[in-house]
Parts: C-alpha cells; sequence; structure tokens
C-alpha cells in the first residue's frame, strides 16, 4: 500500500499543479481587476479563496514551501478582507510578484523551469508584512501532516447561511493520498458544521477492500461563505465524488440533528446538475490531455480521407448499395469531423486575460497609464490556433504600449485622455477570426517608416511604396522606428515575428493607423488548421482544392468570353466585372485548353475574384497536410491533400492567389516603366493590407 | 523499509483482544482487516483497545465498524476497551464518526 500511495502522489501533485496554474491565472486576473477596483469585497474574497486554496491543498499534496509561503499572502488579504488593511497598488505589485515566486515553486524540479528565489520570497513577504503590520516573522504555517489547521478564521462576509453538504468521496480518493477527514476539517473552517458519517454503503467485513473510502458524509454547514468557497474546499476531490451543496432554507428552520436524519434517510442519488465541480457551469466537464484530443482529430482526419476514396469508389461503380452505404458514411463522417473540431475549440479568453498583466507591468515600467478593454473573449478557436498567438499578440501589444502610446504629459498636450487605451478583440468572419489589437496612440508616423527603412537599405531612396507598402515595412526583419532600444521593444525582433507567426498560421495582417489617432492591426486567422471543405478543382491533369468557405460561385467561361474582353483577364458576371487569375497560366500548366472552362469566384479581401479551371469536380471534406519545410516559401498553398484515388492535390489560399498574381502584375508593370531599377529591394510580400 | 505495525492480538480461552496504538490509517489498513477476519473467524468475544491511537482514519473506522456488525450478526460480543482517549474521540466527532463506535460497547 505504501508503494501505491507514493505511485500515486506524482500523479496527485501533477493535478494539483494543474489546477494550480488555473487558480493562479484566476488570481492574476482578480488582482488586476482590483487595481482599478479596490473596494470590491467580492474581488477581495475571490484572491483570498484563491490563496487558501492553494495553501490548503499544497501543503496536502507535499508543496509545503509553497504552502508556507502563500500562507503569508493568505493572511494580509484575510486583514485586508476585514478591512484592518487597504489595497494599494503596491500591495498589488507584491502579490503578482509573489504569483511568480508561487508559479516558479510549483514548476520546480521540472526541466527548464526557472527556480523560486527564495531571497525574493523573503523580501516580498517582508513587505507583505510590513504594508499589513503584522509581526515580522508569522508563526510557521503549519506542519505538513495538519496542512489546514492553520487556515483562515471563519469567513465573515456575508450574512449566514445554512447548506446541506452531501459527501460522497470516490472510493479510491485513499489510494490517491487524499483524507476526506481533512476536508471536512478544512469545512469546519468556515462556520459552524454538524456532520453525520454514513456507513451504509460499507461491504461486509470479508468484501471489504482495506483501502477504499464507503463512507458518506452529511452535514449542515452554517457560514457566511458563499458556495463557491463551499466548492473550493473540495476542490481537488471534485472529479468521481458525489457532491451536493444545497441551501437550507431560511424559515422555520429545522435542528441540524433532525436534518442530518432527514438527509441519511434520503435516497442517495443526488439531483441532477449538482455534481460537484469547482464552478458550476463546467459541472459535467472533464480533463482530457491534449495529446489524446489530437490523436482523435488525427484519427478522424484519416477517416475522412478514407471516406472520401469509398465515395469515389461508389461514384465510380453503378451499385445502388454501396452508394447508399457511402452517402451514410459521409454524412456520419461529416459530422463526427464538425464534432471533433468542436472539441477543440476553445475561447480566447485565457489568453487574452493573461495580458492584463503584461499591460499592468509594462505601463508602470514605462512610465504610461494604460487600460486594457478587451471583447469577444468567448470567440472560440482551434486550440493549435489559440496556443500560437500569445507570441504574436505580446510582440503587438508591446509595441502598441512602447512605440504607439504616448507619456501622459504628451497626451495631454494633444488634448487627449491621460490614461490611454489598449483594446483586444476577437470575432469571427467567416471560416476566419479576426483577433484586432488597436490602440489610441500616435499613430503609425509613416514617414519615420520610410526613412529608416531607407536608412536600413531595406528599399532605395527614390522607391515609391504605397501605404501598405510602407506599413509592410515595419514587418520587416530588424525593422525599428524606436529612436532608442528600450527594454520593451525596440530590439526590431518582434513585429518580424508577428509575420512569421501569422504566416505559418496561414493568416494575414491588415494594419490601419491614423496619425495622432492610434493604429489598429488585425490579423485574420483561420478557425481551424486541420480540415477544410474544399471544393475540387482541376486544371489539365493537376487537381487543386479550393477552400468552399470563401467560394461565392462558379460561371462558365466560353472561348466567346475571352474574345469579348479583347485580352483583358476579366468577366462579365451579371453585369459586373470580374478580374480573374488563369490557374493554368499562373502554375505554368503546359496542357491544352478546354473549349468550355469554369470560372470559381472567390470573395477575398481585395473583392471578388475568379480562378480559372478546367473542370469543377465536386465538394470534398479535405485533411490539410502541411508541405514540409522544403515547401515553406510556397505562399499561395496552404497545404495539401491525399485524395480518395490516392492523388495529391495542393490546397489554395485564394488570398495569397490574389496578392501574388497583382504583386506579378504591379513588379511587371514597374519593369517596363522603370527597368533599370530592377536592382531597387522591394519588400518581399508581407500579406500586409492598409486601409 | 520496515514498518511498525501498530497491532498486537492477544488471545486467551474467552476472549481475543486487539489492541491498536499510533497511527492507525490506510497503509495497516489491509493487516487490520486480516487481524479483525482472523479475531471473528474463532468465535469468541472480540475486544478493541484504542488507548494508546493518536490518529484513527477512515479505513480503520470503517474496518472496525464492519467487524462490529459482523459480530453482532454472529451474536458475538465486540467491545471497545475503553473509551478512546479524548483527542482521537473529538477528531472523531468532528468527522461525524464518533457514534460509530460507541454504541459498539454495548454489543
Amino acid at each position: 500500500m505504501v508503494q501505491s500511495v507514493a505511485g500515486n502522489a506524482e500523479q496527485f501533485k501533477h493535478s494539483f499543479r494543474e489546477e494550480a496554474r488555473e487558480i493562479l491565472v484566476e488570481l492574476e486576473a482578480a488582482l488586476l481587476e482590483l487595481n482599478g477596483n479596490s473596494g470590491d469585497q467580492e474581488l477581495v474574497g475571490r484572491v483570498f479563496r484563491g490563496l487558501h486554496t492553494i495553501k490548503g491543498s499544497g501543503a496536502m499534496f507535499g508543496f509545503e514551501r509553497l504552502a508556507a509561503f502563500t500562507h503569508n499572502l493568505e493572511t494580509a488579504f484575510d486583514e485586508v478582507r476585514n478591512g484592518r488593511l487597504a489595497i494599494t497598488a503596491e500591495l498589488i505589485d507584491l502579490t503578482l510578484s509573489a504569483l511568480d515566486q508561487i508559479r516558479a515553486m510549483l514548476e520546480e524540479g521540472a526541466a527548464g523551469a526557472p527556480a523560486a528565489d527564495p531571497a525574493c520570497c523573503e523580501q516580498i513577504l517582508a513587505q507583505v508584512r510590513k504594508l499589513a503590520g503584522l509581526p515580522a516573522a508569522l508563526p510557521a504555517a503549519h506542519s505538513p501532516a495538519s496542512p489546514v489547521q492553520a487556515a483562515a478564521a471563519p469567513v465573515l462576509a456575508g450574512p449566514l447561511r445554512e447548506w446541506r453538504i452531501h459527501f460522497a468521496p470516490d472510493s479510491a480518493m485513499l489510494l490517491n493520498g487524499t483524507n476526506p477527514l481533512l476536508l471536512l476539517r478544512e469545512l469546519s473552517q468556515l462556520g459552524g458544521l454538524s456532520v453525520k458519517a454514513s456507513m451504509a454503503s460499507v461491504p461486509p467485513l470479508r468484501e471489504l477492500d482495506p483501502e477504499r473510502c464507503y463512507v458518506t458524509w452529511e452535514m449542515v454547514l452554517a457560514t457566511a461563505a458563499g458556495e463557491d468557497a463551499l466548492r473550493d474546499v473540495f476542490i481537488f476531490v471534485a472529479d468521481g465524488c458525489e457532491l451536493t451543496l444545497e441551501p437550507v432554507a431560511k424559515q422555520a428552520l429545522p435542528s441540524a440533528a433532525d436534518l442530518t436524519a432527514a438527509a441519511l434517510a434520503e435516497p442517495r442519488s443526488a439531483p441532477a446538475g449538482r455534481r460537484t465541480t469547482d464552478k458550476p457551469d463546467t459541472a459535467t466537464s472533464l480533463r482530457v490531455p491534449a495529446a489524446k484530443l489530437d490523436q482523435f482529430v488525427d484519427l478522424v482526419g484519416e477517416l475522412v480521407t478514407v471516406q472520401a476514396r469509398l465515395s469515389e469508389l461508389a461514384g465510380r461503380r453503378d451499385d445502388l448499395e454501396i452508394a447508399e452505404v457511402s452517402e451514410e458514411i459521409e454524412r456520419l463522417t461529416s459530422a463526427l469531423r464538425e464534432n471533433s473540431m468542436n472539441i477543440r475549440m476553445l475561447p480566447i479568453r485565457a489568453t487574452f486575460e493573461k495580458f492584463r498583466r503584461l499591460v499592468h507591468d509594462l505601463a508602470r515600467d514605462l512610465g504610461k497609464n494604460v487600460e486594457l478593454t478587451i471583447e469577444g473573449a468567448e470567440t472560440e478557436l482551434d486550440k493549435t490556433v489559440i496556443e500560437q498567438l500569445g507570441d504574436p499578440l505580446m510582440h503587438l501589444i508591446r509595441n502598441s504600449m512602447d512605440h504607439g502610446i504616448e507619456p501622459p504629459a504628451v497626451r495631454k498636450a494633444r488634448g487627449k485622455r491621460p490614461t490611454a487605451t489598449i483594446h483586444l478583440s476577437a470575432r469571427h468572419s467567416g471560416a476566419s477570426v479576426l483577433i484586432a489589437v488597436a490602440d489610441d496612440g500616435g499613430g503609425i508616423d509613416a514617414a519615420a517608416v520610410r526613412g529608416r527603412a531607407v536608412e536600413k537599405g531595406l528599399i532605395a531612396a527614390d522607391a515609391e511604396l504605397s501605404e501598405s507598402e510602407t506599413y509592410a515595412l515595419l514587418f520587416q526583419p530588424g525593422f525599428s522606428t524606436a529612436k532608442q532600444v528600450t527594454d520593451v521593444s525596440g530590439r526590431g525582433v518582434g513585429m518580424d515575428v508577428v509575420r512569421q507567426k501569422v504566416d505559418s498560421l496561414r493568416g494575414t495582417i491588415d494594419v490601419a493607423s491614423k496619425p495622432g489617432a492610434g493604429t489598429s492591426v488585425t490579423l485574420r486567422l483561420p478557425l481551424t488548421l486541420a480540415i477544410i471543405d474544399g471544393l475540387l478543382v482541376s486544371v489539365g491533369d493537376a487537381c487543386f482544392v479550393l477552400p468552399l468557405a470563401n467560394t461565392l460561385e462558379c460561371v462558365e467561361l466560353t472561348r466567346d468570353d475571352i474574345a469579348r474582353a479583347n485580352g483583358k483577364h476579366v468577366a462579365n458576371v451579371r453585369g459586373e466585372i470580374v478580374p480573374y487569375i488563369r490557374l493554368r497560366d499562373h502554375f505554368n500548366i503546359r496542357t491544352a485548353r478546354p473549349d468550355l472552362e469554369q470560372i470559381m469566384i472567390v470573395e477575398t479581401e481585395e473583392g471578388r475574384y475568379g480562378f480559372v479551371v478546367d473542370q469543377v469536380l465536386g465538394d470534398c471534406q479535405t485533411v490539410i497536410k502541411n508541405l514540409g519545410r522544403f515547401y515553406r516559401h510556397v505562399q499561395v498553398v496552404s497545404g495539401a491533400t491525399i485524395l480518395g484515388n490516392g492523388t495529391v492535390a495542393l490546397i489554395l489560399d485564394p488570398f495569397r492567389l490574389v496578392q501574388d498574381a497583382m504583386r506579378l502584375g504591379a513588379e511587371g508593370q514597374r519593369a517596363r516603366a522603370a527597368p533599370h531599377r530592377g536592382a531597387a529591394r522591394q519588400p518581399s510580400q508581407p500579406a500586409v493590407r492598409a486601409h | 523499509m520496515e514498518q511498525h505495525v501498530p497491532i498486537s492480538i492477544e488471545q486467551d480461552e474467552m476472549r481475543n483482544s486487539i489492541a491498536l496504538e499510533g497511527v492507525v490509517d490506510i497503509s495497516v489498513a489491509a493487516e487490520l482487516k486480516q487481524s479483525l477476519l482472523e479475531a471473528l473467524g474463532t468465535g469468541k468475544e472480540l475486544h478493541v483497545s484504542l488507548a494508546a491511537v493518536t490518529v484513527l482514519d477512515v479505513t480503520a473506522v470503517q474496518l472496525l465498524w464492519a467487524a462490529a456488525r459482523e459480530a453482532t450478526a454472529q451474536g458475538v460480543v465486540f467491545a471497545l476497551d475503553e473509551p478512546p482517549p479524548s483527542v482521537l474521540s473529538r477528531s472523531l466527532a468532528n468527522s461525524g464518526l464518533e457514534d460509530l463506535l460507541l454504541p459498539t460497547q454495548d454489543r
């Protein structure tokens, strides 16, 4: 038994780490919110409870140093809660740096993790104690054996309420090293607790597994703490246990003994939807390792490919029965694909919220007043996209804070609010998501950008650049307009990284800027990177996939139409002139042109464009396979897919294709207009567009 | 590592006496179960002493309770020789477990 407890201990520590990381994020958010809202008791309570949970569970799972350190902070916030200590910017900054140390202690032992700095911890504690007017050394929080004994005094924030609590631990809970009695003790510290254990589920001695827990508890707790605080006590045992919390009606309160007796007599079934978790809205959610999910999506991807082959096979055979089965499988695969994609969708909230801390710290370091506003945090996108968004957003925000936003004095002189705003927003737009970082700073100085680019040799001194091309320079490697290199940005690496990252996500960057009024950078990213709905088209022997989401319609292109256009690549679609790109020409496919071609009309940011193909073969669900490092510079192709017959089709990126064609056209014109300037370096085409 | 097992058993013609001491928790639950089963198997009175126990965890409580139920069903006396030390009874009371042992004294 001793061994199995030890074996489980590591696993349990792991889940504690996971939970604690989440609590730390919440704590950080609450602290930053408190910064502008120091009177909010609910927020203070949240911070206190978060610290309390980290401390209590930390000690329970062998993180004694972490628990002892956190205990001091918790005591300080207890003082705040009791009105004996005021929330100040200093306290918040101290607590934030303390959270960093807690994080370090949490990850201690993990490869590459920065270790907590004992001197720094001591310094933080000394300052916290000084602020809180506490004795120089607080009594040691607790011995490892009794992690919750030193817990805070009963919560007295609100009116007393009675709760009826039913707790049936997961029978394997003891094997995880958790002692249910300690949970009860922690609960008793929230208020007056009467407990009744029930042995109804204990089997006969011979059949009893001595290491499992069969006891269940009925309790009545009179406390001022809210439901969240009660649930927090059970936060680390929530999985697998049965927990119901019901407020007892205030009127005609029967005695606790009656209540427990009644509760014991009740059938064991818990009311639906009351199973425990830390948050009510995740009542039926479960934690799944990301790797398992990736594997699942991979398998669905394979299935989609096989299904495509089956459909093709069924299409070639004139067999109704096979066709029927194939259609059924197609329907199911489509539903499965959508479901699996949905599972991967996460709200972008956590990524956004993380920047509150960055903005707070940077504003302090730069001596600027900046407020971060967030919009559309509930917007969902693929987890792989979310994971890779952190870096580019951080660079954009840093850049805004350092270069965009003026110091308060300058803002005042310009008649602006001294507190600047950075607005982070996310919204869906078709199969893309738009993520914008907007500031109300000074805007981009186009002349300075140009001057800097000339100085750096990125462009010729007399190069003619459009606004869009000028802004594109910002994302060139090694470019920085900051006159002095600061710690924050200005090393000229950031914006380049943004472009690379967004490119790798098959996204585009839009820059809009008004001198004096601010800059907004919008990233357009695909919702998912794994599977798309596409239209399969052929040109000669080659097959291509066009994303269905961007495709509007398909019209015919006859030789007569071509003749009427006088050699221009435009088509008349119900009176509207639509320029088109011949894929045959663009990809140098040397086969004979059929008499009747098809134009796929696609909506792009540059307006409607047509792509001329030989034939439209039909729609297909397509698993995107990366082309690999060797082809990473090929921008007009976003990936490849394996078709039902085993051949490979390239997946086209319509936006890039149009931009590529425009660039080639523009270069052609420039070359014709000024052939001697061909040597001047044009910025390689990042997908940047100005408004 | 050799662990000190805090369970000692004495037998005479009339009774089995099981004395527990120190920390009686999940790490010795299997041994405790075995001792109780063996003791009940003899059909003799079963006396348990908790006088030297400092910690009794939930596994120990449910084993003792199950043993008491079994003894009652067999018509065998199951008794706590003396009330548990006050520290222990307080901690049992805090967990709602105190009644589960006390009534067995009458059996």
